[in-house]
């Protein structure tokens, strides 16, 4: 089994290997009694769907995964889970053991070495067992088997890696081993408590993701759209049976390097359909006959979020922090702004009060500013990272400061603070992130979008944050 | 714990390090870098740097300089730098490479297929071509493992000349052969200004020295050698730790030689006295996590199947008895520690190996850089640098685990541990994280203060 799987992203031309028997890897999570009798039917169909099954030895070779995926099933589901991933596997090194040892008395040990939990092995082992018995292979003890196996369950970074060391009577050791991919984890949503954080993952890409916008659907019976922003394009895509498919991809033109902390915004556009800043560029989606970007070098004030009274800040274009010139609406006269001169800062909030808006900014110091119109205040040591956004939960003072913050793990985590007298207050645990929060905006009212980048996993991720009161 | 897991939950901890902590990178400032090899020259392909014994430095100061096509990370998986996509043909034998449209040289000058290739002509084991737009790579043999090779840094892209002229995040602002290299941001660079506004390195700096100047505050960003790593830890430093990624082996002697002194040398008692945070001991040429088979190279000591070794290589081909010498480079104050162990053990199953500093010895005990986290390309690697060739286009672990196999033997390789790369970060630099293959990513540096 090659393991080159993980280079397709890239690789425009190779083929995909394609899974055996697709109904057998895609069983859900959790089964239950009424889906078992469904498990059989589709492995039973599956077997005798040849042309799809071909790696599928007819004999004998269905009743040992419907046997080894009932023990799993008794031991739960998720280890009928485990049962449709290390099936094929198991096949592959239980015919090249065969190979070795034909058919009659062998005695088998399995040893793990890898991270494998004991549920996986046991279910490795009783998958590996039972295609061993398919080959005509008797399972013995070692003083009457005429071979002897050791596997050995192992891995690299890469791969699981399982040996298999076959020892017939006196002769040489022969060596054979499968190479099995790891299954990709899940993200796990969390909750924290006061206020309520919840974390859906919306999208995952290799390429830095910058923003995110829901977007609304061209007619009430589609389902939901989402814009994607990274460095080089926009994705529109739509959600499909509980997926996001891409629709298209709109290049962003520009000309001029970017920033090594790139920075993006999505703006939901009132008579075109996105407006997409950049570091000193701005794109607008046009339609000529089919969705476009088009894309100028400017150096265009972005909006905080997407209301039009709202505040727009200068971000310099070659660096990561916006300029400290604001560009306010003022009641002056109509379509009046004026500038004002802050210090640089990463990211601000507005959160209405009563009289007035209290501004916060994360400045580029490490110090944090609230405005009132009357003082600017300095907080010194509030664990808060660079990125803010204001979200509307209607608990406490009704608008809180989510900010992203390290935790003791050295990953990031999102928390929300009140401002109730002019100090902030934690309103919620964390709510952690797999990696580091590279891009945090607020969205409607009571929620916010997230943008980690996993390492572990090599790839950014979008996430949909939501907010409400808690206990 | 078993080896994988441990690795892994390095590598979660490398990568959970709190690179920037929820706090944006700031622009400005200075590193300071302290290095114990000296650089004669920064082109990395010139001369070999396998033979030159300095390929960890041109490793890790090569991409501050120049880009390569592609990067592939310690799983095996590539990713754009210079080319932003790629296809390979059914046999791997043709390989076309599309690039990042947009990326200057230092001078201005913009890359092109054509600068691409001829800064990878002259090699023997493939030929660069350009058609349009894009480049062309083709080998008779079948190269699955191509995006590794072109990753590493001898493969970098540069225009040479009266001066070599690059892409990377940093110019060359002054370089001392052997001596210093200084560098600035590169404000054109196709990733983004580095944060930093440039970086001073030292070379020929011992690691007594370089922590001397590291707890002086003079340096921001040192080596610590494997068997410094746990003085380090206990004196409440965290030092960053790759995956073991360098190979100690004894070289050379005769098959039953050297098959009685890996059964005599007592890996696991000398890593625990020597060498400890992230070392491995070795059977085989890769290491664990990169293999996967490690299980088919025991490590354990067996005194008295290595005397029958020994005995029986007598009776088949009688020679008077010898010592064997054995060297290692004197310099390096681990091999020397390292080669004393060796020797004693050996003398546990009648083998007589006396420790001289000539290079001319029977054996040699060499640290060898695997280079690459491709099973495959790493195992060239190794075959470069003890004169054994190794098959192009191994993938599957059990090709790797028979060619490891054929390296031991053709080439005479008795492997003895895998080590770790390890640094030390002063507090005033944020955002280093160490890759798990030892590279030093100093653009996504950035630093606190002047």
């Amino acid at each position: 089994m090659k393991s080159r799987k993980g280079r397709a992203g890239y690789n425009l031309g190779t083929p995909s290997m394609v899974s055996y028997c697709e109904r057998a890897s895609t069983l859900p999570q959790g089964l239950k009694p009424r889906h078992f009798l469904a498990l059989i039917a589709g492995l039973k169909a599956c077997a005798a769907q040849k042309p799809k099954c071909r790696s599928l030895p007819l004999v004998g070779i269905t009743n040992s995964i419907v046997i080894g995926v009932f023990v799993l099933f008794l031991l739960g589901g998720g280890s009928a889970h485990a049962a449709s991933v290390w099936v094929d596997p198991a096949r592959e090194l239980a015919r090249k053991i065969a190979e070795i040892t034909g058919p009659g008395a062998v005695a088998v040990e399995v040893g793990n070495r890898s991270s494998l939990s004991k549920v996986d092995v046991a279910a490795v082992r009783t998958a590996l067992e039972g295609e061993l018995t398919a080959h005509g292979v008797h399972l013995a003890a070692s003083d009457r088997a005429s071979a002897s196996v050791t596997v050995t369950l192992s891995e690299n970074v890469r791969e699981y890696v399982w040996v298999a060391e076959v020892r017939v009577g006196k002769n040489e050791k022969s060596v054979v081993m499968v190479a099995v991919p790891r299954p990709e984890a899940g993200a796990v949503p969390a909750v924290g408590s006061g206020v309520v954080l919840r974390k859906q993952l919306l999208w995952t890409q290799e390429e830095a993701i910058l923003d995110v916008a829901m977007l609304d659907s061209p007619d009430k019976n589609s389902g939901a759209h989402m814009a994607v922003l990274d460095g080089s394009k926009v994705s529109l895509l739509h959600l499909e049976k509980g997926k996001w498919q891409k629709d298209q991809e709109l290049p962003v033109q520009h000309d001029r390097a970017w920033p090594r902390d790139l920075r993006g915004r999505l703006v939901v556009g009132k008579d075109h359909l996105l407006d997409a800043y950049l570091p000193g560029v701005l794109c607008s989606t046009v339609q000529h006959g089919v969705m476009a970007l088009e894309c100028a070098a400017r150096d265009e004030p972005w909006p905080v979020d997407a209301a039009e009274s709202s505040p727009r800040f200068v971000l310099d274009a070659k660096k990561n922090y916006f300029t400290g010139t604001l560009l306010q609406r003022t009641n002056d006269a109509p379509g009046a702004r004026r500038y004002v001169n802050l210090p640089e800062f990463y990211s601000a909030v507005a959160l209405p009060r009563e009289k007035y808006v209290l501004w916060i900014f994360t400045s580029v110091d490490g110090s944090i500013h609230a405005l009132d119109g009357m003082t600017d205040q300095v907080w010194r040591g509030v664990p808060w990272g660079s990125d803010i956004a204001a979200v509307h939960t209607g608990c406490g003072s009704g608008w809180q400061v989510a900010a992203s913050g390290k935790t003791d793990t050295g990953n990031d985590e999102l928390k929300v603070y009140d401002v109730p007298d002019r100090e902030p207050m934690a309103m919620s645990s964390g709510l952690n992130f797999p990696g580091r929060i590279t891009a945090l905006w607020a969205g409607s009212e009571a929620q916010a979008l997230a943008v980690v980048r996993n390492v572990d996993a090599g790839r950014y991720e979008a996430y949909k944050v939501g907010f409400s009161c808690g206990e | 714990m078993r080896l994988a897991v441990r690795y892994f939950a390095v590598a979660i901890f490398l990568v959970g390090l709190p690179a920037w902590g929820g706090v944006r990178p700031r622009y400005g400032g200075m590193l300071r870098v302290a290095i114990a090899e000296s650089l004669a020259s920064l082109d990395p392909a010139e001369p070999d740097p396998v033979k030159s014994g300095d390929a960890v430095t041109r490793a890790r100061v090569t991409p501050l300089l120049f880009d390569t096509l592609v990067r592939v990370d310690a799983e095996g998986r590539g990713h754009p730098r210079l080319a932003v996509a790629w296809q390979a043909d059914r046999s791997y034998k043709r390989w076309q490479f599309w690039l990042r449209p947009g990326v200057k040289f230092w001078d201005g000058a913009p890359l092109t297929a054509e600068a691409v290739v001829a800064s990878l002509s002259g090699r023997a084991e493939w030929k660069a071509r350009a058609d349009g737009e894009f480049v062309v790579i083709e080998s008779e043999a079948s190269r699955p493992g191509l995006l590794a090779e072109l990753a590493l840094a001898r493969n970098a892209i540069m225009r040479r000349g009266p001066a070599l002229v690059g892409t990377g995040p940093f110019l060359i602002k002054s370089f001392v052969a052997g001596k210093s290299l200084e560098l600035a941001a590169n404000d054109g660079s196709w990733g983004g200004r580095p944060f930093v506004d440039g970086v001073q390195i030292e070379f020929g700096k011992s690691l007594r020295d370089q922590i001397v100047a590291f707890q002086l505050g003079k340096v921001d960003l040192i080596e610590v050698g494997a068997e410094q790593i746990g003085k380090v830890e206990s004196e409440g430093r965290k030092a960053q730790v790759s995956f073991p990624v360098e190979l100690v082996a004894v070289v050379g002697g005769a098959a039953n030689v050297r098959e009685a002194l890996s059964l005599a040398v007592d890996r696991k008692s000398i890593q625990s006295v020597l060498l400890r945070g992230g070392s491995e001991a070795a059977g085989g040429v890769l290491p664990e996590w990169m293999s996967g088979t490690g299980v088919l190279f025991p490590v354990q000591v067996d005194l008295e199947k290595g005397r029958q070794t020994l005995k029986a290589g007598q009776a088949r081909a009688p020679a008077p008895t010898r010592a064997w010498t054995l060297s290692c480079d004197a310099g390096d104050g681990l091999a020397r520690l390292l080669t004393d162990r060796v020797a004693l053990n050996a003398r546990e199953v009648g083998l007589s190996v006396q420790v001289v500093s000539s290079g001319t010895a029977d054996l040699h005990l060499e640290r060898i850089p695997l280079g690459s986290a491709d099973p495959g390309v790493a195992l060239g690697e190794v075959g470069r640098a003890v004169g054994a060739k190794v098959a192009v286009g191994l993938s599957a672990p059990g090709e790797i685990y028979l060619a490891e196999k054929k390296l031991m033997d053709e080439g005479a390789v008795v492997p003895l541990f895998h080590l770790p790369l390890a640094s030390l970060v002063g507090e005033r630099v944020r955002g280093f994280s160490e890759d798990k293959l030892g590279g030093w990513g100093l653009e996504e540096d950035w630093v606190e203060g002047p």
